[in-house]
């Protein structure tokens, strides 16, 4: 008799497990992609873009439904769309969030409260700033077979393997609360039928004070990570030059006294170089001796005018207060604020050119 | 023959003893509970990243007090409720008994509400609380009444469902910031005592050998066991503190309140997107033994002092937790729930070595009358 019950408990265990309301992806509307923009009134306009996932067979064309409302505030923008949904909204697969960059450039600090506030949240989504509107960057369409956040989410992963650095929502995060460390974020620009990864904007606290063109990114990177990929121009005796990185490796260290500390920033790089453009000269080990002179060179120089940016706008987002922090006990935060804008950061870069492709 | 030199007192019928190797996966998930997912914001705001060192000291301090317990029970004459007895009395050494059994429910208590509580923030926002705690407190039950051994094989389960989880600290390290741990010592003594003390709050449970210790066949052989357990959980302990560290800057890990959960956020595998739901789920597997064994040491108690069946004591108890788990509601309610029990085990710690030079006093005097 006892065996009888526990049979039927067990049985009834598994079966009423189907009795769960369940939902399917077409009956959810997934966002993937939000963009935030000034609206009238100081109140934010958020645009979302929800992928149609069509009931016929019909695969050519990724869909995509947008929807703009105004609102009050990030939550208030959920309200909002729900309200011209026809679908339950879904962020849980939320891939990339924009803000355009007046927003960015009157603060973020509300945004980026709720964004490390939600459960809902994934850590490895990216955030952007948008020069212009992120409402018609969204509503662009740039692929037949993929939908814009798919898109711009590639995109940003992607360039984070070549000249980009790292970020994601977790590493905004991690150096928006850090002592003496500021984040950044990438800025992307609209043109006609493309969008673009222009350059880096650099934060202080939730403002938007700095920016940096696509050309210095490789170096910024070069400062702050590791990498084993990427690209850069190098202007040589009247030509250009393509340098390969092949593997970059960056180390910081900490001299002098607390209150008057010096930064000394060792980069060794060693690069490939496939490509001279409108040079005269033969390849040989000479021109390699004088190339690797002049690219350190010209990486010395990029590197000093970043910092003396950094140090001008008041920003540091290579996190050397935050690497001081770690290696001196008397570290003092304030008094780190107040010098930095004199503190002494050299750059020392060593570029060895190993390979020259397969034909000589 | 003197009567009161007799250590033999209570004896377990040998087939509801457990073997001495045992005794490490009892101490150690006990050890482990609702604590880890969250603790080092605690620790970080009293000492900053040098934290770390504070979780080796409450392990070092840890160890010494198990073997002051091994030495209150070595000729003590079985569990916590004996000596009371022999060196308090029948009536203040039952009362200081039953205190203990209010201490393990709190503990159980604790344990249930918390995971609610993180069940509701990160998984279901609209959980019928009343529903699941039912059924979890149906399925204690089930396992309370089997009686120890079965405990036994709940924490032993327990251990190795919580070893997988262990791998996924792999994720938060790659994506971290290994210069964080770099040691520089920059907080003060007692900065780091602060610390100490607070993680020593989710290093509680160790306490309950003294409740199962006659229940060991072989109890001389499972004090190195029970020793590799503490240990073990000290690096458990310290694995996770330090990857905590690597991940979350020092300023955003005081204001995360799960430190683990979040940083499991950033696993991701494309078949799913929130892989915190995945380590939740099986991290029930980990708070059960507590809310057993909890339940179980506060049960036997009543059982030993009063002569009182356990089952209907369970029962009852079960339903006592009911009620109040299922009113209870809100982060502060649930945080000073934490830090009362939480204080109350670091006084229970406290009381073990003031138990012991009470009963060695004691047992010198017997023995010159």
């Amino acid at each position: 008799m006892k065996k009888q019950w526990l049979f039927l408990m067990m049985v009834s265990v598994v079966l009423l497990n189907g009795c769960m309301p369940s939902r399917s992806v077409e009956e959810n509307a997934i966002v993937q992609i939000v963009g935030y923009d000034v609206g009238e009134e100081e109140r934010i306009q958020g645009t979302v873009s929800i992928p149609q996932y069509g009931k016929s067979e019909d695969k050519q064309a990724a869909s995509e439904l947008y929807l703009t409302v105004e609102a009050d505030s990030t939550k208030d923008v959920e309200v909002e769309i729900q309200k011209q949904s026809s679908r339950p909204i879904s962020i849980g697969k939320l891939a990339v969030t924009l803000y355009s960059k007046e927003l960015a450039e009157n603060d973020l600090a509300d945004f980026i409260d709720v964004l490390s506030r939600d459960p809902r949240l994934s850590r490895n989504m990216f955030l952007g700033v948008v020069e212009g509107s992120s409402k018609d960057l969204i509503e662009g369409g740039y692929t037949q077979d993929e939908t814009t956040s798919k898109h711009l989410q590639g995109l940003i992963e992607n360039n984070t393997l070549y000249n980009f650095p790292s970020t994601s929502l977790h590493d905004f995060l991690y150096a928006y609360y850090a002592q003496g460390m500021d984040s950044f974020l990438p800025l992307l620009k609209k043109h006609e039928t493309f969008v673009e990864l222009s350059g880096v904007g650099f934060f202080k606290r939730g403002v938007l004070v700095a920016e940096i063109p696509d050309s210095a990114i490789f170096t910024f990177k070069m400062l702050k990570e590791n990498f084993i990929k990427g690209m850069q121009e190098i202007p040589f005796e009247g030509g250009v030059i393509m340098m390969e990185n092949i593997g970059s490796n960056v180390d910081y260290s900490l001299s002098g006294p607390t209150d008057n500390p010096q930064f000394d920033i060792k980069v060794k790089l060693k690069a490939e170089v496939n490509e001279m453009s409108g040079i005269k000269r033969d390849a040989s080990p000479e021109l390699a001796k004088e190339m690797e002179e002049k690219f350190a060179e010209f990486f010395n120089k990029e590197g000093k005018e970043l910092i003396s940016l950094f140090k001008e706008k008041g920003v540091d987002p290579l996190g050397l207060g935050n690497f001081a922090k770690t290696r001196r006990g008397d570290f003092d935060l304030t008094q780190w604020r107040d010098n930095y804008s004199e503190l002494e950061v050299n750059v020392k870069v060593d570029v060895e050119i190993t390979e020259y492709g397969i034909f000589s | 023959m003197n009567k009161l030199n007799n250590s033999q007192g209570l004896k377990i019928p040998e087939n509801y003893l457990v073997t001495p190797a045992y005794v490490f996966f009892l101490i150690h998930s006990m050890q482990v509970g609702v604590g880890i997912l969250g603790f080092e914001k605690y620790l970080v705001e009293k000492a900053g990243f040098d934290a770390w060192v504070a979780v080796l000291i409450a392990g070092g301090i840890l160890h010494v007090i198990l073997w002051m317990i091994y030495r209150l029970l070595q000729n003590g004459g079985g569990d916590i409720v004996e000596i009371h007895k022999r060196i308090f009395g029948k009536y203040v050494g039952g009362f200081l008994s039953l205190l203990f059994c209010a201490y393990f429910t709190l503990l159980a208590f604790t344990v249930l509400i918390t995971f609610i509580e993180v069940i509701k923030v990160w998984v279901f926002p609209g959980l019928h609380v009343w529903v699941f705690t039912f059924v979890l407190l149906l399925l204690v039950y089930y396992l309370v009444s089997g009686g120890f051994r079965v405990i036994t094989g709940v924490c032993l389960i327990s251990v190795i469902i919580g070893l997988p989880i262990l791998l996924l600290k792999y994720f938060p390290v790659e994506a971290g910031h290994t210069m964080n741990i770099y040691p520089v010592i920059s907080h003060s003594v007692p900065d780091i005592l602060a610390a100490t003390k607070n993680s020593i709050l989710s290093f509680i449970g160790l306490e309950f050998l003294l409740i199962y210790y006659p229940f060991i066949k072989d109890p001389q052989k499972s004090k190195k066991w029970a020793h590799y357990g503490v240990f073990y959980t000290t690096m458990i302990y310290l694995i996770s503190v330090l990857v905590t560290f690597v991940y979350y800057s020092e300023e955003q890990l005081k204001q995360v309140v799960w430190g683990t959960i979040s940083a499991w956020k950033i696993v991701e595998f494309p078949f799913i997107e929130r892989f915190e739901f995945v380590g939740i789920a099986m991290w029930l597997y980990v708070i059960l033994p507590n809310i057993c064994l909890g339940l179980w040491g506060a049960t036997r108690i009543p059982k030993r002092v009063f002569k009182v069946k356990q089952k209907y004591m369970v029962i009852l108890f079960c339903i006592a937790l009911y009620f109040p788990a299922v009113l209870i509601d809100g982060r502060p309610m649930i945080d000073s729930v934490n830090n009362w029990s939480g204080q109350l085990g670091l006084y229970v710690l406290l009381y073990i070595p003031l138990l012991l030079i009470l009963k060695t006093i004691t047992d010198k005097v017997r023995k010159r009358t």
